[in-house]
């Protein structure tokens, strides 16, 4: 980490600070990013990459949890579910596409506090199985509610899904709400992450002592977390119903839980950069082959053993100890398959 | 009043099967700090392995031997190949590595006995016979039996044995148990393969009950987490006693509320036990409070 000139400020201080030191690259980064759906030139390509930008946003929200909070949260789909769910609920009582979205964002941000209460209370262990009760309790319900939710079978999304007359249900459409959202999620994550409040967030996952001792109210941290992380898996589960303008329970189930972990495992738990990167590969992967025949399905689960196992710091873990190596600063290699972390 | 009779009697077979994969989740848990998610995989996986034993032309109780022995030995491979490089790191990566390997065991399952039900014939008789106006099928007593008589058998090696001891020593501190000359190493592996193989006999009892498919495995390692989590997380008793209350929470909820939503009362009760009792029915205090 390079060091920061200014520790104290506030999330919201930091979302004022903009642009802070991203103006040049931010600018540069979205005119590329502008022209991909010419360069790709293929609607099926283009829908593999926004399906990966929508996981990237979800995986955004859980690296805030999980890579940050060290709060292994197994409710993450169920979070997009509803997400998508209230969406499709604004939608057909004729709310617009974008607050509808704003809405998805405010439902995954409230399941997702509900287990943030929790997490003021019990965490570790306890707080993994509460997750996962959660998550099964959401799909129980809605599984149990067709007439509401559409069942096992769900449902089609109604309303038009259009700004201005701009279609977001064509890929080319969806790219460019997509992909706005997902920079802007990575602008968010990072204010929150160099902000006194992901400061205290890190310290606490990494010591819970020492940080209650320097004055962290932990379980306030805690609750924050899980909410601003469940908002991003919100936006995202609203998304991949407009991309798929169909919404069912087997899109939100515990696969997508695995797969948004995954994604954090191999970016490296705490790098926002490393989960976008991750999870454009893995959607990609995902997406291509892997979970739609059983042979995929061993792969993807040896893969995340593996990963875990043998990449203790994923693809930002590996950029640290290259760039290290580079620089010549530290000894980095101690004892099998291990660096010295910072 | 005989109903509800009939139903606890028909839940308490269930229960002690449950039972017997809490009390593996339980022990994992207390000497490890592990949450096997495979749990029920392993549990499932035993089936499988029993009714190709049997197919193959062994005799009925060396196929079921078979399966179980077979578990545990997929738990020993769980804790030599991934489980031993990871506990050192923070406690989410194993957790998220048995997660994998639930995965793994369930694809692996569905490429070698595909997606179509199987069964295994009950270890007794199902024709019930009635005591009063109950009807008791002797395979639900034989399971109640042979359940509880593991169970047991489990208690009485971790309480009273010397292994018992060192394992409930690594539990307490790892550092101080590894100076009186255990292998914490061992301890861990001794505990995963226990609960494999308490997985697998659990497995072979509930098979002719609901079935074999390569699915079946989260929603036991669920019942499971239920069961040890309203026991107390980390008491054998208390899993025991949780597997028999949540067997019978959900049948009487199947019976008198709705079947749909007998699952859904049990999340809610194991919510309920997270946020008011986190130490459930018969947990240790201090082991909550340490970890909570």
């Amino acid at each position: 980490m390079s060091t920061d000139d200014r520790p104290h400020l506030s999330f919201a201080g930091r979302i004022a600070a903009f642009p802070g030191r991203y103006l040049v690259g931010h600018i540069a980064l979205v005119l590329a990013l502008f022209f991909v759906p010419a360069v790709l030139n293929s609607d099926s390509k283009l829908q593999i990459l926004n399906l990966a930008l929508i996981y990237g946003i979800a995986a955004l929200g859980l690296n805030i949890i999980f890579g940050l909070g060290g709060l292994l949260s197994i409710a993450q789909g169920a979070v997009m579910g509803v997400g998508g769910y209230t969406l499709v609920f604004a939608m057909a009582g004729t709310v617009g596409v974008v607050p509808a979205l704003l809405l998805a964002c405010a439902g995954g941000a409230v399941l997702s506090g509900l287990t943030g209460l929790a997490a003021i209370r019990i965490r570790s262990h306890y707080f993994i199985l509460l997750t996962l009760a959660l998550a099964e309790a959401a799909t129980l319900l809605v599984q149990n509610n067709p007439d509401l939710t559409g069942g096992s079978n769900g449902m089609p999304l109604e309303g038009s899904a259009q700004i201005f007359g701009w279609d977001l249900t064509t890929a080319n459409g969806l790219y460019y709400c997509a992909m706005p959202a997902l920079i802007a999620s990575w602008y968010l994550a990072d204010c929150f992450k160099r902000s006194r409040h992901g400061l205290a967030l890190r310290t606490l996952s990494a010591d819970e002592y020492l940080a209650m001792m320097a004055g962290v109210a932990t379980g306030h941290a805690r609750f924050y977390a899980t909410v601003i992380g469940g908002a991003f898996a919100g936006l995202a589960g609203g998304l991949l119903v407009v991309d798929d303008a169909y919404i069912g329970p087997q899109n939100f189930d515990l696969d997508t839980a695995s797969l948004l972990l995954l994604i954090i495992v191999l970016g490296g738990p705490g790098s926002n950069v490393g989960t976008i990167v991750a999870a454009l590969i893995l959607s990609i992967l995902v997406q291509g082959t892997i979970m739609f025949t059983t042979l995929g399905q061993l792969a993807y689960g040896v893969a995340i053993i593996v990963l875990i196992v043998v990449a203790p710091g994923g693809l930002a873990g590996l950029a640290r100890l290259l760039i290290a190596r580079a620089s010549q600063r530290v000894p980095i290699v101690t004892g099998r398959w291990r660096y010295r972390p910072r | 009043m005989s109903v509800l009779a009939q139903a606890i009697v028909s839940a308490i077979a269930a229960g002690a099967v449950y039972g017997l994969i809490a009390i593996g989740f339980s022990l994992t848990y207390r000497t490890t700090r592990v949450l096997n998610f495979a749990q029920g995989d392993l549990a499932v996986f035993a089936g499988y392995v029993a009714y190709s034993l049997l197919d193959f032309g062994l005799p009925f109780p060396f196929a079921l031997i078979g399966g179980i022995l077979a578990s545990g030995v997929m738990a020993g491979l769980l804790d030599r190949l991934v489980l031993q490089y990871l506990y050192v790191r923070k406690i989410v990566f194993p957790i998220l590595s048995t997660l994998g390997f639930s995965i793994v065991l369930q694809s692996s399952m569905q490429l070698i006995w595909k997606s179509l039900p199987l069964s295994l014939p009950s270890i007794a008789s199902q024709q019930a016979f009635l005591v009063g106006d109950i009807a008791i099928a002797p395979s639900a007593v034989a399971i109640f039996v042979v359940g509880i008589a593991a169970s047991g058998v489990a208690l009485w090696v971790v309480d009273v044995t010397r292994i018992g001891r060192a394992m409930r020593g690594c539990a307490q501190d790892r550092e101080m148990t590894s100076l009186l000359g255990v292998n914490p190493r061992m301890m861990y592996f001794i505990a995963i393969v226990a609960s494999g193989l308490l997985a697998g006999l659990a497995g072979v009892l509930i098979t002719p009950l609901i079935g074999l498919t390569p699915f079946r495995g989260l929603g036991l390692s669920v019942v499971g987490f239920l069961a040890s989590i309203l026991g107390g997380l980390g008491s054998l008793v208390g899993a025991l006693v949780g597997g028999m209350l949540v067997s019978v929470l959900i049948t009487l909820a199947g019976t008198y509320l709705s079947s749909t939503y007998a699952y859904g009362l049990a999340y809610l009760l194991m919510g309920l036990v997270l946020v008011v009792r986190v130490r459930g029915l018969f947990g240790d205090e201090i082991e909550a409070v340490r970890q909570v």
